[in-house]
């Protein structure tokens, strides 16, 4: 910065965003950020294959040279791991959230549009999905199926989509009526354009918080299901995985369910938070 | 006489009302059998109280709500069925100014590209030509270019009405209906919107029907009154021998009831009886339980609007009212 004494400088990218953001979305925002970056790249960070056992160093503590997370019972390293149930974690978390709101958001939206036997059949199937254990449904289905990483991130789609579905129907209809969705209408605009434009942006902010809801709610169905044997399937790994097989060792190698339960705390908190932040900065009548 | 730009033959609307548990439904019917006519270039004003189908048939007359019985021309062709292509098309030629311009206006949009909406729909104007048109729209409304980049809930309630307006003129329409645009407003800003829409009106020949219960309002603008009442017109008549010689007992009894400075209650005539009630419609003249001049007669027969001068009305006892007002 030479030239700093001549004129004032444009403060960098990172004042800047440190004026406009908290600081605890900061925090969480780089948690996530650095999340996804190991989860991209996992395979660069690995130190070791996530089946590579040694079985001289098996349930060593944290903070061991070579394993600074310690081992598990195979002697196979927890830094390794982590970073895969990582990566594998995020993918289902991230693909399931956004496939749910997608379709939950459109088929609300289909049955606000069109009302009558759509909006029926489309309250149905939420209220079908609502009184079902999802649990149950997706045993079934993937007993029946087999366990796939597609299959898995699929049906975890299906979580929750009919609190999105009905969200978004409450809140076009009500937009409907409101006025501002029917003053457009009677511009002349289509519906591609009314609920593109002008619902979904005024919805956004209840959806968004309802997606920081199942993100979490998403890891840990995985978790369950991992747990039942039916998720993730062993070698491959992910977090609600290894907090699963960990609990057998809770009292003599804590450290192994301690650093995945720790990144589950922390992506859930930093979604929320993040996503809190966001509804606010989304709507200009709070700004 | 200049020719007719839109006209409306035996409108009927009817609503299903919620129906208690095991009852049927019943229907309201909010229009019953209107013929009105809007001229090119004319304020047609419809007034009445709540509940007398006036928004309602604004709706019909714009086309955003099929009739359930009668038809509505348009430049002498029938309305397209809503939200076919064909309408959303003559959606530029006719708009709606709303009541409450907060409700209609989207508030995560700034008001600027709210106005060149229409634009961009209609595929009229883009880029350049479009702020240009935008400029003009908001010069002419009176909004200030630096409130361009606002937000709905910035402005006050007279620039909001400013908002909705300049939107409905972006597509330079030839018809407008505004349904109660100055009711929620601030009586100092009534007069300035109602002065922008007769300067508007002047300076485009726009057609314009206007609905309002404000008979001050409507005394102001409009260049003929159709009186309603229970979803039927009762008396409609150029709007200086409307006020100034009010014949059917209800419009006399509206008229009267604008306040004059100092003459207190004195030469009113106050209404008895209920509010009307579009589900519970008395037999024959819908107006004869309130009537000072009803007698049997008047419960067994509906009256026809009959034309009488310059004006109509259905009243079947129009003489003996007329005689003691005289």
């Amino acid at each position: 910065m030479t030239d700093a004494t001549l004129t004032a400088p444009r403060p960098g990218i990172i004042t800047r965003m440190r004026l406009k953001m908290p600081f605890l979305v900061v925090l969480s925002s780089g948690w996530i950020i650095a999340m996804v970056l190991v989860a991209i790249f996992a395979d660069l960070l690995r130190p070791y294959e996530i089946t590579q056992m040694n079985l001289s160093a098996r349930l060593v503590p944290m903070g061991t040279p070579g394993h600074l997370l310690g081992t598990d019972e195979l002697g196979r390293d927890m830094l390794s791991r982590l970073i895969q149930s990582i990566r594998v974690s995020l993918v289902i978390a991230f693909g399931a959230t956004i496939l749910s709101a997608l379709f939950g958001t459109t088929l609300g939206f289909l049955a606000a549009q069109f009302r009558g036997w759509v909006e029926h059949v489309v309250m149905a199937l939420a209220d079908f999905q609502a009184a079902l254990p999802f649990m149950i449904m997706s045993l079934a289905v993937l007993a029946f199926f087999g366990s796939s990483m597609v299959l898995l991130v699929c049906l975890m789609g299906f979580y929750g989509w009919e609190r999105y579905a009905r969200i978004a129907r409450g809140l076009a209809i009500s937009a409907s009526a409101q006025g501002y969705a029917a003053a457009v209408v009677q511009l002349g605009a289509k519906p591609s354009r009314v609920y593109l434009r002008h619902i979904l942006p005024n919805v956004a902010s209840t959806l968004i918080v309802s997606m920081t809801l199942t993100f979490p709610e998403i890891i840990l169905m995985e978790s369950g299901l991992s747990f039942l044997g039916l998720g993730v399937q062993p070698p491959q790994t992910s977090l609600g995985n290894l907090v699963g097989f960990g609990r057998e060792y809770l009292t003599r190698a804590p450290w192994i369910m301690l650093a995945p339960s720790v990144v589950i705390v922390l992506t859930t908190l930093s979604i929320s938070l993040l996503g809190d932040w966001l509804r606010d900065r989304l709507d200009p009548t709070i700004r | 006489m200049t020719a007719p730009l839109l006209q409306a033959r035996g409108l009927v609307q009817e609503y299903a009302t919620a129906r208690s548990f095991f009852g049927k439904t019943s229907t309201v019917r909010a229009v019953d059998g209107i013929d009105l006519t809007v001229r090119q270039g004319e304020i047609l004003g419809i007034v009445g109280e709540s509940g007398s189908g006036k928004s309602t048939l604004g709706r019909m007359l714009l086309g955003l709500e099929t009739p359930a019985g009668g038809e509505v021309l348009y430049q002498g062709a029938p309305m397209p069925a809503p939200r076919t292509d064909a309408w959303r098309k003559l959606r530029a030629q006719m708009q709606l100014i709303f009541q409450d311009p907060l409700a209609a206006l989207d508030r995560r949009m700034t008001i600027a590209a709210q106005i060149a909406e229409p634009l961009e729909i209609h595929g009229i104007a883009k880029g350049a030509e479009a702020a240009e048109r935008l400029a003009a729209l908001m010069a002419r409304v009176g909004l200030r270019r630096d409130q361009a980049d606002r937000y709905p809930h910035e402005l006050s309630g007279g620039q909001r009405q400013r908002v909705v307006i300049a939107r409905a003129l972006a597509t330079n329409p030839g018809f407008l209906v505004c349904d109660e645009p100055v009711s929620a407003l601030d009586v100092s800003i009534q007069a300035q919107v109602v002065n922008l829409l007769r300067d508007l009106q002047e300076q485009e020949g726009l057609t314009m029907v206007f609905i309002s219960h404000d008979l001050k309002v409507v005394r102001n603008i409009c260049d003929r009154v159709a009186v309603m009442y229970l979803g039927r017109v009762v008396e409609e008549a150029p709007s200086d021998l409307l006020f100034a010689d009010p014949r059917h007992p209800y419009t006399r009894a509206l008229v009267s009831s604008i306040p004059k400075p100092g003459q207190g209650l004195h030469g009113r005539i106050i209404l008895q009886g209920e509010p009307p009630n579009p589900a519970a419609r008395p037999a024959g003249c819908a107006f004869h339980p309130r009537c000072a001049f009803a007698d049997r007669g008047c419960a067994a027969r509906v009256p026809e609007l009959q034309h009488d001068g310059r004006r109509q009305i259905a009243c079947l006892k129009p003489d003996a009212a007329a005689a003691t007002a005289a």
